[in-house]
């Protein structure tokens, strides 16, 4: 990752020589990138620039706003109603729901396929976004045919939170550079937990003891609303543990 | 004059938020979208655009009315609505305050269209749209003129007061985007196509002074000590980035 | 072309209105002039025609049509008198017209005068702006004098006075002072609905304003009233004729995502088809009574296409101060 920030408004001019030009690998344009015929590249959102020279892409990041399914991606969904085929499941608030095959399920047939009432959760991934139609999502990878962790989410609580943070509990322990340290301290401080994170900012959280559960997702919340940094994440843990014994 | 003050994402149920507070406004922005349309009025190609002006005490009249016809088409045309067909964004902007007018009766229906409202009223909706992470295809921002006839000639006030608003012999309110391209003209009163074309000039330097350049110093002329507004939104918009996105 | 494809003229026009525009505005052969779906060029108006006076029941009204735009409207004077206006100073000189709300000026779009408005409901969002930008205009475009709606009173003397001889006691003595106003309700109405409501709308007002006769008004302090006499009824002085002139801008796409150097067209007083294609509109409201041009209003939305520069030129505005002439000429026209 390029060190420099370079902060865009849309409509900007990118200087040609931010934009990667790898030899073999096409440029790939992630979110908040327009292209306007021949090569130039105009942002459509405010945020900071990102390029990754290696893959040969190029984004704009921004940590607000609505979910826009994104082919590929991993969502956390509530099932809002059943029909012949599949679900109807709910990414976020007040938008077209996205439809989810009641046989993309692991090793799923007619007899077979798990049975969801409306408010169950899924996790799953994004397997068509296009502006035109709703969304398809999957519980199963279309190659393997295995789950790989995805389907029902049983019990537990789903906690929203923003996007930029859902980003960075998704990212790999590595890249989040001990940033954040919040679910670690819990986890070290004996709190047993198991959690999800939904690209479209949602947080499930599950344990054995519903203090836990709401514990967690408060104290991720809240890491996310103040924005807080590692010294205030661990005063933050050390209150809750507190509060929980 | 104070200089523009800005908070950005204070609402935690919207999509988006901003304040802005500027020569006396303060207008609060919620922007929600994309989000489904109603069936009846959705459109199978585009993004609707719905803008909801909201005054500082009572409900909306003809004259709010009047401010979204004038608002919409321009936040219409910044907006990428075609990336979103049938949807909606919602745009609500709530007066929080307005300068008061000694001189001026304190009616509910002001039969003069409330010009000098619109720049705020548009830079709160550039602000929420872009918090809400809704693509845009530029940005723009407005800027207030008012002609006053003295016996010293005529001259022309950036922001001017209410007050001044009053006794001018003619108000303009124009936005450019950042492509200096000239997106919203209001005007009302009476004048010439010359005070007109120094009108024209005189909004386009307020408004994109020194954004190519991106040189402070190179502000002369008018409204100098006043910072532009679209390099206010910017460095606004980029403190809350760096923030939010501090873990990068 | 589109008989080629196996479409007539009115179904390629019914099924892809904006290519069809664009096909009539950039024909395909050199000898054809570039026209519109309706048969105008670019720059055509629509020829007004006014008739004055058609309403019998009101104090001044006014028809004005253009093309399939039909607009009657009616004024109506009413007095109120000052002690029931609340906040009423004698001291206020200057602006009566706005502080107590003397003009009210009201918009109907009729059922049936365009498909698109049906009955029942309230105002749609077009009257209502429609309204509110008349009304504007009407104050900051200063059409009217405040001493034309004054109904002055002169207080009689303390001494009791001979009912013959008030007349001449009262320009004696006793104090002059204005004991009522007239209030004109204005009502547009819109008969027929074809684009362009707002030229429409405001050349009525302003023929009507200019046709409206109040009747000599007195006030009666012994009955607290107002009251009128048939005779020789009083116009309203009227001098400046401001008239709006809209076009919409045809960017010949759909989408908005134009080439900065893109072509456009300027449609002069659009229908209802145009408009609904075009997203920008541009109306400048001009005044060239006496020969010199003011600029009354300019007011511009949707777009970018109708630079700063354009919106300044000289053609713009001779192409404004033209069609004041036509509206001009078609208003006093009829009254001489």
């Amino acid at each position: 990752m390029s060190s420099e920030t370079i902060f865009v408004l849309p409509g900007d001019r990118i200087d040609a020589s931010l934009i990667p030009s790898h030899e073999k690998k096409p440029l790939r344009l992630g979110p908040g990138l327009r292209h306007v015929p021949p090569s130039d590249l105009v942002p459509t959102l405010a945020g900071q620039l990102v390029t990754d020279r290696q893959k040969n892409a190029i984004r704009v990041e921004t940590a607000n706003g609505r979910y826009i399914p994104r082919v590929g991606e991993l969502v956390i969904g509530t099932v809002n109603k059943s029909a012949q085929e599949v679900y109807f499941v709910s990414l976020s608030d007040y938008t077209a729901p996205a439809l989810l095959p009641q046989l993309s399920f692991e090793s799923a047939t007619k007899k077979t396929r798990p049975i969801l009432l409306p408010g169950a959760l899924v996790y799953a991934r994004v397997t068509l976004a296009n502006k035109h139609m709703d969304a398809e999502l999957e519980c199963v990878s279309a190659s393997t045919g295995k789950a790989d962790g995805l389907g029902p989410l049983v019990g537990g609580m789903l906690f929203t939170i923003s996007l930029g943070m859902a980003r960075l509990l998704m990212m790999p322990k590595k890249a989040q550079q001990g940033r954040l340290v919040v679910l670690d301290e819990l986890a070290d401080a004996g709190v047993q937990f198991e959690t999800a994170t939904g690209r479209n900012g949602r947080l499930w959280v599950d344990s054995d003891s519903t203090k836990a559960i709401i514990a967690v997702g408060r104290a991720v919340q809240e890491t996310d609303e103040k924005s807080l940094g590692v010294d205030e994440q661990r005063r933050l843990v050390k209150r809750l543990i507190k509060e929980l014994s | 004059m104070a200089p523009p003050a800005a908070e950005l994402s204070h609402l935690p149920k919207a999509d988006g938020s901003a304040n802005f507070s500027f020569g006396g406004y303060t207008i609060t922005a919620a922007v929600n979208g994309p989000v489904e349309a109603q069936r009846r009025d959705e459109n199978p190609f585009e993004a609707l655009v719905d803008v909801n002006v909201r005054p500082a005490a009572g409900v909306g009249g003809t004259a709010e009315r009047q401010l979204e016809a004038i608002l919409q088409p321009a936040l219409r045309h910044l907006i990428a609505i075609r990336n979103f067909p049938r949807c909606v964004v919602q745009v609500t902007l709530q007066v929080m305050e307005a300068p008061e007018n000694a001189y001026v009766n304190s009616k509910v229906m002001q039969p003069r269209l409330n010009l000098g409202i619109i720049p705020s009223l548009l830079h709160a909706a550039m602000l929420g749209l872009l918090t809400a992470a809704i693509p845009l295809n530029t940005v723009a921002s407005a800027t207030c003129l008012a002609i006053t006839n003295a016996t010293a000639g005529t001259t022309i006030k950036v922001d001017p007061s209410p007050t001044e608003i009053d006794q001018a012999t003619s108000v303009h309110v124009l936005g450019f985007t950042a492509g200096r391209d000239l997106l919203i003209a209001e005007s009302e009163g009476s004048f010439t196509a010359e005070e007109w074309d120094r009108v024209l000039q005189t909004a386009e330097n307020v408004c994109c002074r020194g954004q190519e350049t991106g040189n402070d110093a190179e502000m002369g002329g008018y409204g100098a000590e006043s910072e532009n507004v679209l390099q206010f939104m910017r460095s606004v918009l980029e403190a809350k980035a760096a923030e939010s996105l501090h873990w990068r | 072309m589109a008989a080629e494809a196996g479409l007539s003229r009115s179904t390629f026009a019914k099924l892809s209105p904006h290519p069809y525009l664009l096909a009539n505005l950039e024909p395909s052969s050199d000898s054809a002039a570039p026209t519109r779906s309706n048969g105008r060029a670019p720059f055509e108006v629509r020829k007004p025609t006014v008739n004055l006076s058609s309403l019998s029941h009101a104090h001044g009204s006014a028809l004005v049509r253009t093309g399939d735009t039909t607009v009657i409207c009616g004024i109506r004077g009413e007095t109120i008198l000052t002690e029931h206006i609340p906040n009423y100073r004698a001291s206020n000189t200057q602006t009566e017209l706005s502080d107590y709300d003397l003009l009210v000026p009201n918009i109907e779009l009729a059922t049936g005068s365009a498909p698109q408005f049906l009955p029942g409901g309230p105002p749609t969002t077009l009257a209502q702006t429609l309204s509110t930008r008349i009304y504007s205009l009407l104050h900051s475009s200063k059409l009217l004098r405040a001493e034309d709606l004054r109904i002055w009173h002169k207080r009689a003397a303390d001494v009791p006075i001979p009912a013959d001889g008030e007349e001449v006691m009262e320009e004696s003595d006793g104090e002059k002072y204005v004991a009522a106003y007239w209030v004109l309700y204005i009502d547009i109405f819109f008969i027929s609905f074809d684009g362009n409501p707002f030229d429409a709308a405001w050349a009525a007002t302003v023929a009507a304003l200019r046709d409206t006769k109040l009747p000599q008004a007195r006030y009666d302090p012994d009955r607290e009233m107002i009251l009128c006499s048939r005779k020789d009824p009083r116009p309203l002085t009227v001098a400046s004729i401001p008239i709006a002139c809209t076009a919409v801008i045809f960017t010949g796409k759909e989408t908005k995502d134009q080439a900065p150097d893109g072509k456009f067209w300027l449609l002069a007083d659009p229908d209802t088809l145009e408009e609904s294609l075009c997203n920008e509109t541009v109306t400048i409201v001009v005044d060239c009574a006496g020969g010199s041009r003011r600029i009354l209003s300019i007011s511009k939305h949707g777009g970018t296409a109708m630079t700063a520069k354009l919106l300044g030129s000289k053609d713009f505005l001779d192409w404004a101060s033209k069609r004041w002439e036509d509206f001009a000429s078609a208003i006093t026209g009829t009254r001489l």
